[in-house]
């Protein structure tokens, strides 16, 4: 065609695309005549005419925006506000998302908020196991893995919010730190491995340790950022596989061609695409060591695929070859850590920290370690420089970056030793009365204390029972004083044999204040040095030196107690005074006896609960009035029937009348209350009950255990709110028991929040492997949650580490729900023929999966009958809800006597 | 950097709104660059999910240029002239080389953003500037009114002050041209 022509067809098209269509046909014939071209040629077109919309009657304006789309980590969010927290600045930008400094305006602390990019951020199962995956591992509470706050979302991205990290990243640090490189490079490292240990035992594998997330905190603290991320981007389609040749260059690219990370890290079978377990952690965080040591990647390629064929096949240069000074033992660590094959590899993290501790220990000893590593010529830190540059606001000052968590210890004694010098000068001018300023200044303010474990110093590992019967007797005694916050043992024992860092401590335990203690031996002598130390301003409130006879330490907790009391003017009442002075026994070899009970009791399983039991009866043998062995006693039968170890025919009137016989011996005792509360309940008595519990917490309100059976029997009720809320003040008193978690999620499991459930079960499983009542816990949540697969597995450990009947029951009960009725019915057979106790209530709960609801009810009738614990869950139980609607079920709740 | 070469876009656009066609040829990489600039800070200023207007950019990057330069711009036309050029250029380049990419094969899984409620290809755009291009070899006024239509989004009105027609040409080129295209398109 040519421009006439055109010219030509326009007209025609023009004057015939107004016609009615009838006459069209007549106009062609006479418009083009012989024209069989023209005409075509209009008649085309004109069937065009009203065509529908096509994107050519818009504008480009769509696709410029997709064009021009800014890219989401170039967004920047400064001074909006989401939820409550608003954005201060952008302060990263990592593969899967932009972080920002934030101020939570609701708490008044920084936090940092992580942006997913939208791709991570869409496919909501993958976002919920990541969530369950991060929210896991920050709840192991541990002191290297960042904590996560909050998973939240606005209506266009998910977002994490973290604490902040007044830090660096392991690398920016290092290239801070001048003096001493490998001692740094081993204190940061026997952290990550800490970390990576506790994650790995709950088994969750970060899969992308690298320096850049890894932050060393002002303080010398690592932190390891992000687990769970990995997880997000893992799925086929965002890290393609590697293996073909037309993606190069050394990045990983996502799908939308985002550099999600390096290759350079990934161990063997990850770069691979081979199924990966928590050891690829451990290789890449030798690669890291390596790195930090020498300044250059172990492995490295031009191209991406040469990377992954030199992480494949290549042996690193040895450390002396690129650095001088190479401790031997460091070559011997890295080569574990980096074999190709994951069995020839450390097998935990937990090994590989003991060797670069015991490393570190050798180096010290031997004064190497702060002989200064130096690179050798022709060697250098990539990027050092560049990297420097962006660490500068940041940055610190020499003097404070050495002081290492070794040091600060030190550095708070050297402190009350110039308090106390300035308080004599003090005294010198201005007399007496400044000196009681300064010294009684605000200790009266403090209301959450710490009793650390006493620290053994005596030389002999076999005094530990006496530092530890200290400290622990004086957490018991504390803990009557009012409106006082007492942390519970099992979380200040955490840090038994730790250095402490003081404001580590006192964020993990939310107090105000701690208490320390050295006990020294001398001849038949011990000496018991206490301090209390107020974690504000780590100035000594308080301290004392007890000198003590051999045995004859039994009355000093009272002492402490005595003086903490009137240091922090807290007025005890008469009654209290006497309990206070009150001797747990006269007898020591019935104190011993008891101490020994309590021990086995605190380890768990039936066989130690009997133990337990014995010792203690041994120990009212010869003090028949030892309240606490009796309420031991009580609390030994209550756990034996709670794991359905023992009929409850059995064990609830033993529990009771000990609790009871504790509390016809001295009524203002706490425990005895909540033990004997505990025992109501399962009788039916709610009202009773309830005033039990809330007697004991009136009593002691530092009681985590009393607070927790209160929680319990709450949640039974329904009432969940305030069933939380106890378990919360359970948990800030004893907030490094993660067992309590369980707790939580078993509220969360009847309150039918299952995704939070899920949660709180995976992070008790995490805290006790071997508690197969933790991973049964966990398999009822993932029941509830639909995962039913996931349950079985956890209920299989369950039965695996302790074949209880629960454990069956609820495996069977699986295979029911999920048409597996053969295996179903032989779990059956198997629970009719064990000699066990069988909990009738939970037998139901099979039956009634397995559609026999008359079986059903006749189990619930006979468990009524037999006082039956799980009963008291009746009224809530998801697992109930196939039978809840037959009126035979209302009639049974009826029989409850349930309160209004 | 950004300030010479706004300045160069502006004595370059006086010059040629006095007729200097020669010039074109030097105006039109600056105002792409100055476009590609401007839509970049424009996106950012946007919420997720906002359509993008072609004009709001062209007539921003105008008033830019416009408030930099004392002597006013009578012809405003003359710029969305240019731009709308420059527009084209811009989203076609892009376009072919998103869709050589795609031919590559390893982004296959790609998509176009449904937030920004894109509809339109990066296909469709290279056949429309081919279509184009062949409809400029037969009528260069036409491929102009649809250059100014889609590329630039402005209306008739502003079409005909560019093109220094009636309006009724304006419509009766787009109706053919539209006609035209579509045929092309779908046989493409």
């Amino acid at each position: 065609m040519d421009p006439e022509k055109l010219k030509l067809v326009e007209d025609v098209y023009h004057e015939a695309a107004d016609l009615p269509p009838d006459e069209l046909p007549q106009f062609l014939a006479d418009r083009c005549g012989d024209d069989a071209g023209l005409r075509g040629e209009v008649e085309s077109l004109l069937s065009f005419d009203s065509s529908p919309n096509s994107f050519i009657d818009g504008s480009a304006g769509s696709f410029a925006a997709e064009m021009f789309a800014v890219p989401e980590d170039q967004i920047d969010l400064s001074d909006r506000t989401i939820g409550h927290y608003r954005i201060i600045s952008k302060i990263g930008t990592g593969g899967m998302g932009v972080v920002y400094l934030a101020q939570d305006t609701k708490l008044g602390r920084k936090v940092a908020i992580k942006f997913l990019n939208k791709e991570f951020s869409t496919d909501e199962s993958k976002l919920r196991r990541f969530t369950q995956e991060a929210k896991a591992a920050s709840a192991l509470n541990h002191p290297n893995i960042l904590t996560v706050f909050e998973i939240g979302e606005t209506d266009e991205t998910s977002f994490i919010v973290t604490e902040w990290i007044d830090g660096r990243t392991w690398r920016e640090h290092l290239n801070e730190t001048d003096s001493s490189r490998l001692k740094a490079i081993l204190d940061t490292a026997v952290q990550v491995a800490e970390g990576l240990s506790a994650a790995h035992q709950v088994g969750i594998t970060h899969r992308d340790i690298k320096p850049e997330n890894i932050m060393v905190r002002r303080d010398g603290y690592a932190k390891i950022l992000d687990f769970g991320l990995a997880k997000l981007a893992e799925e086929p389609g965002f890290i393609g596989s590697i293996g073909s040749e037309d993606k190069t260059g050394t990045a990983v690219k996502t799908r939308s061609g985002i550099i999600m990370g390096t290759v350079s890290y990934m161990s063997p079978e990850q770069a691979r695409g081979k199924k990966t377990d928590t050891r690829t952690d451990l290789w890449s965080l030798g690669v890291v060591i390596y790195e930090m040591l020498t300044g250059q990647l172990p492995f490295r390629g031009e191209t991406m695929s040469d990377t992954v064929a030199s992480i494949l096949t290549e042996t690193p240069q040895p450390l002396e070859h690129l650095i001088s000074n190479a401790p031997d033992g460091l070559q011997e660590i890295l080569d574990r850590t980096l074999a190709k094959r994951a069995e020839d590899r450390y097998q935990s993290a937990g090994e590989l920290r003991v060797d670069l501790m015991s490393l570190r220990r050798a180096l010290e000893r031997s004064g190497d370690i702060e002989r200064p590593t130096t690179l050798l010529e022709g060697t250098s830190l990539s990027g050092n420089a560049e990297r420097r540059k962006t660490a500068t606001d940041r940055a610190f000052t020499n003097e404070e970056r050495q002081e290492t968590l070794s040091i600060e210890i030190k550095k708070i004694r050297t402190r009350y030793r110039s308090v106390a010098i300035a308080a004599i000068a003090i005294v010198l001018v201005t007399g007496l009365g400044y000196l009681g300023y300064l010294y009684f200044s605000g200790a009266s303010e403090i209301r959450s204390i710490a009793v650390m474990p006493f620290a053994n110093e005596t030389g002999s590992v076999n005094n530990d029972y006496v530092s530890d019967g200290l400290s622990d007797s004086t957490i018991n005694k504390l803990s009557q004083l009012p409106h006082l916050k007492v942390i519970s043992r099992t979380s200040t024992f955490r840090y038994k044999g730790r250095e402490l860092d003081v404001d580590e401590v006192a964020r993990s335990l939310g107090i105000q204040a701690i208490i320390t203690g050295q006990i020294t031996q001398q001849g038949d002598t011990l000496q018991i040095n206490v301090e209390m130390i107020r974690v504000s301003d780590k100035t000594r409130l308080w301290g004392e030196i007890y000198t003590r006879k051999v045995s004859d330490e039994i009355n000093v907790p009272a002492a402490i107690t005595q003086a903490v009391a009137q240091r922090l003017e807290i007025k005890l009442s008469r009654d209290q005074e006497r309990q206070m002075v009150k001797q747990i026994t006269n007898n020591t070899k019935a104190y011993q006896l008891h101490m020994n009970g309590i021990f086995f009791r605190r380890k768990n399983g039936v066989e130690n609960i009997q133990k337990a039991i014995e010792y203690q009866e041994q120990a009212l043998k010869l003090d028949p009035s030892f309240t606490r062995a009796y309420i031991e006693l009580s609390i030994n039968y209550g756990n034996l029937v709670d794991i359905r170890s023992m009929s409850p025919a059995e064990g609830l009137p033993k529990a009771r009348a000990a609790a009871e016989r504790a509390l016809a011996l001295d009524e203002t005792l706490a425990d005895a209350h909540y033990n004997v509360a505990r025992i109501q309940k399962y009788d039916f008595e709610w009202i009773k009950a309830e005033a039990g519990f809330k007697r004991s917490i009136e009593l002691n309100a530092n009681l985590a255990a009393a607070h927790t059976i209160y929680a319990e029997f709450l949640s039974q009720l329904g009432r969940f709110d305030e069933a939380l809320r106890e378990i919360k003040l359970a948990q800030e008193l004893d907030p490094l028991r993660t067992g309590l978690v369980g707790n939580e999620g078993s509220i969360y499991y009847l309150a039918r929040q299952y995704d939070e459930a899920v949660v709180k079960k995976q992070i008790h499983v995490s805290a006790a492997p071997e508690n197969p009542f933790a991973h049964l816990g966990l398999g009822k949540a993932l029941a509830a949650n639909g995962q039913f697969a996931e349950a079985i597995d956890a209920y299989r450990t369950s039965v695996k580490l302790d074949e209880t009947p629960s454990g069956l029951i609820y495996l069977g009960r699986a295979f029911a729900l999920t048409g597996r009725r053969d295996e179903a019915l032989a779990i059956l057979y198997k629970l009719n023929a064990t000699k066990e106790y069988v909990s009738p209530a939970e037998l139901a709960i099979l039956y009634a999966a397995l559609g026999d609801n008359d079986g059903a009810f006749n189990l619930l009738d006979k468990a009524y009958k037999e006082r039956d614990v799980q009963m008291t869950s009746l009224k809530v139980d998801p697992c109930y809800d196939s039978i809840r609607a037959d009126p035979r079920f209302a009639q049974m709740l009826n029989r409850l006597n349930l309160p209004e | 950097m950004e300030n010479t070469g706004s300045r160069e876009i502006s004595l370059l656009l006086a010059d040629w709104s006095k007729g200097d066609e020669v010039v074109l040829e030097q105006l039109m990489p600056l105002v792409y660059d100055e476009l590609r600039r401007m839509a970049h800070g424009y996106m950012k200023r946007q919420p997720s999910g906002h359509t993008f207007q072609t004009t709001e950019l062209i007539h921003e990057t105008y008033l830019k240029l416009a408030k930099q330069e004392r002597q006013n711009w009578k012809n405003r036309a003359h710029f969305f002239g240019v731009a709308a050029s420059a527009m084209r250029h811009i989203l076609v380049d892009y376009a072919r080389s998103k869709h050589s990419q795609k031919r590559g094969g390893w982004q296959d899984r790609v998509t176009l953003s449904d937030a920004v409620g894109s509809t339109t290809e990066s296909k469709d755009i290279v056949a429309l500037d081919d279509a184009l291009k062949a409809l400029a070899a037969l009528d260069e006024r036409k491929s102009r009114v649809v250059e100014l239509k889609y590329f630039a989004g402005i209306t008739n009105e502003e079409i005909a002050e560019v093109l220094k027609v009636s309006l009724d040409t304006v419509k009766r080129d787009w109706r053919f041209a539209r006609t035209w295209l579509l045929r092309e398109l779908t046989a493409a």
